[in-house]
């Protein structure tokens, strides 16, 4: 690895280093964390899970690992829900924050690994690099916001480069199959992955049944299928995308994710010439699926190894696009920018002062602005991604 | 992060008329509900090492009145430190009532107990308080500072709780920063 790009890795592990003890929001965090609890305390309590268990699973393993540290009293104010006065709050958030930065490191190691022996040229890998290490939008929800979504991005850049490589071996089987079980928007983004990828027809039938078998069958399996589908079709990722839509005619809805998606998809079939591809069918499903549906914002993190992998094979307007990325980003802000809980909110370990800041007193009608922002990142994030599935 | 937060907030609240809120304590259970009754006084006693400004109780309650409730807050030694009547009225179902005095300047841990009690209540309106098992009401502690004193307050207060993580988490961040230079 060349010296900058060391020295970068470490620049931004400060950055991460710096934030870890110190923000949370904490319903998420906590809750999550005192559900890996309960699989520590027996292994049958991952099949009670209704979303993401093998974060859960992942989270468990390091929970026993740092056993040592965690302070009395901890589990209870976990189940009381007590997040506010967990005791010794920044030795915990430092220990529970810091597999999302092994799990983000190790997925960037990878992909620098993949991509210097693909021969890219430096300046593309150190563009790209900067892109995944100095990102407002990674270093928001995961170590602001504080979510495990850095345990998918491993998953991401495995698939993509399993794709890249037509690997078609237990491994891609494996990683494809436990992906959903990382992350659920896994499901959404599966079936174009494989699609655009050049695996032979057979590979492709039988990657995309050994794909999206194994999620349904646990959900059905261990009997959370009722509460598993109430939260992800009326209350989650399923209900954030059937929400936007319009009548053709009274009670014929359009559902503009299916049709904003399937009409680039096709676009994106009949033009590209991408050696990736897939990646940017990838990248359409979620971006479709960010400037279309209201979303909580550390999903947006999900993108970027798609977007990072597509770009770096982008062998025109490079430099314009990732410029244009940089800015997709930054715009990204105005969403946490929202709500004093999204913004002042994680901040209270540093001081419990700031539960209780309001941005009004900061800046009057900040929805309003937000909202502005937000509207420009949907048109930014929708223009890019028609461009991308016209070229 | 922290510091440009520290200097955005610096610039932007003005530190004079600008203080926020603050909960040191909270504890809420309502294992058993507690009717109140005329003259009848009930009591918890704490201790606290941070300043605190007020002592919020959580109550509930059936019809409205014009009663007045006593509160009472002495030191443990019994030395009074604040008292007050307040209107029934303002007591408001399902919430926390706040019982404000000025701030209780600490130099070291102390323990304090407080009082309520029901002093009239013509129209008979049931009052209830929560408590847990052991008797322990359901209350939180709180008080109002500036931010900046809030997070000088709190950094040190967390830095004195638990030493060990942060001469840790000091020492790592020395590193990356010496092996940063040595590349």
């Amino acid at each position: 690895m060349p010296k900058y790009l060391k020295k970068a890795f470490l620049i931004a592990l400060l950055i991460r280093l710096l934030l870890l003890p110190y923000f949370a929001y904490p319903e998420d965090i906590f809750e999550t964390h005192n559900t890996s609890f309960l699989i520590l305390d027996n292994l049958r309590n991952i099949f009670n899970i209704r979303f993401s268990p093998l974060s859960h699973l992942i989270d468990a393993v390091f929970l026993f690992i740092f056993s040592p540290v965690w302070p009395e009293g901890l589990k209870s104010a976990l189940q009381t829900q007590n997040y506010f006065y967990i005791p010794q709050i920044h030795r915990v958030l430092f220990f529970f924050k810091l597999p999302f930065l092994i799990f983000e490191f190790t997925a960037y190691i990878i992909f620098y690994k993949f991509l210097a022996k693909q021969n890219v040229k430096k300046d593309k890998i150190k563009s790209i690099m900067m892109f995944l290490l100095f990102n407002p939008a990674v270093i928001y929800s995961v170590y602001i916001f504080s979510r495990f979504e850095s345990y998918g991005f491993i998953f991401s850049f495995l698939i993509l480069i399993f794709l890249y490589r037509k690997s078609f071996s237990i491994a891609t089987i494996l990683i494809f199959a436990l992906a959903p079980f990382v992350r659920e928007f896994f499901i959404i983004i599966l079936f174009g992955l494989i699609l655009f990828s050049e695996f032979k027809v057979w590979q492709k039938i039988a990657l995309l049944i050994l794909s999206y078998l194994p999620y349904p069958w646990y959900v059905f399996k261990t009997g959370i299928a009722e509460t598993a589908i109430d939260s992800y079709v009326k209350g989650g990722l399923g209900y954030y995308i059937l929400q936007p839509r319009f009548y053709y005619l009274p009670e014929r809805p359009i559902y503009l994710y299916f049709f904003i998606l399937f009409l680039l998809l096709t676009f994106l079939y009949l033009k590209s010439k991408s050696k990736a591809k897939f990646s940017q069918a990838g990248f359409i499903n979620l971006s479709i699926y960010y400037a279309l549906a209201y979303f909580h914002p550390q999903y947006f993190s999900w993108v970027l190894p798609f977007l990072a992998f597509f770009l770096v094979f982008e062998n025109k307007d490079f430099n314009k696009l990732l410029k244009i990325a940089w800015v997709i980003c930054f715009l990204f802000l105005a969403f946490p920018f929202s709500h004093a809980v999204t913004t002042f909110g994680p901040a209270f370990p540093v001081a419990n002062a700031f539960r209780f800041i309001s941005l009004d007193k900061i800046l009057p009608e900040v929805l309003l602005y937000s909202q502005i922002f937000q509207s420009i990142f949907r048109g930014v994030l929708i223009s890019f991604t028609i461009y991308i599935s016209l070229r | 992060m922290i510091l440009i937060l520290f200097i955005i907030i610096n610039l932007i609240i003005p530190k004079t008329t600008y203080a926020v809120y603050e909960e040191y304590f909270f504890y809420k259970n309502c294992q058993n509900k507690e009717a109140l009754t005329l003259n009848q006084q009930i009591s918890q006693e704490f201790s606290i090492d941070k300043d605190f400004g007020a002592i919020e109780v959580y109550f509930e309650r059936e019809g409205i009145g014009d009663g007045k409730l006593e509160f009472r807050l002495e030191k443990k030694n019994g030395n009074m430190v604040y008292n007050n009547i307040y209107p029934l009225e303002k007591v408001i179902n399902g919430y926390f009532f706040p019982f404000g005095f000025e701030t209780q300047q600490l130099k070291q841990p102390e323990s304090f107990v407080f009082y309520i009690k029901l002093i009239e209540n013509p129209n008979n309106a049931k009052i209830y308080v929560c408590k847990d098992n052991k008797n322990n009401l359901s209350y939180k502690i709180s008080g109002e500072r500036s931010v900046l004193k809030s997070i000088i307050f709190w950094s040190l207060y967390n830095i004195r709780q638990d030493p060990y993580f942060f001469a840790f988490y000091f020492l790592l961040l020395l590193g990356v920063i010496f092996i940063w230079k040595r590349i």
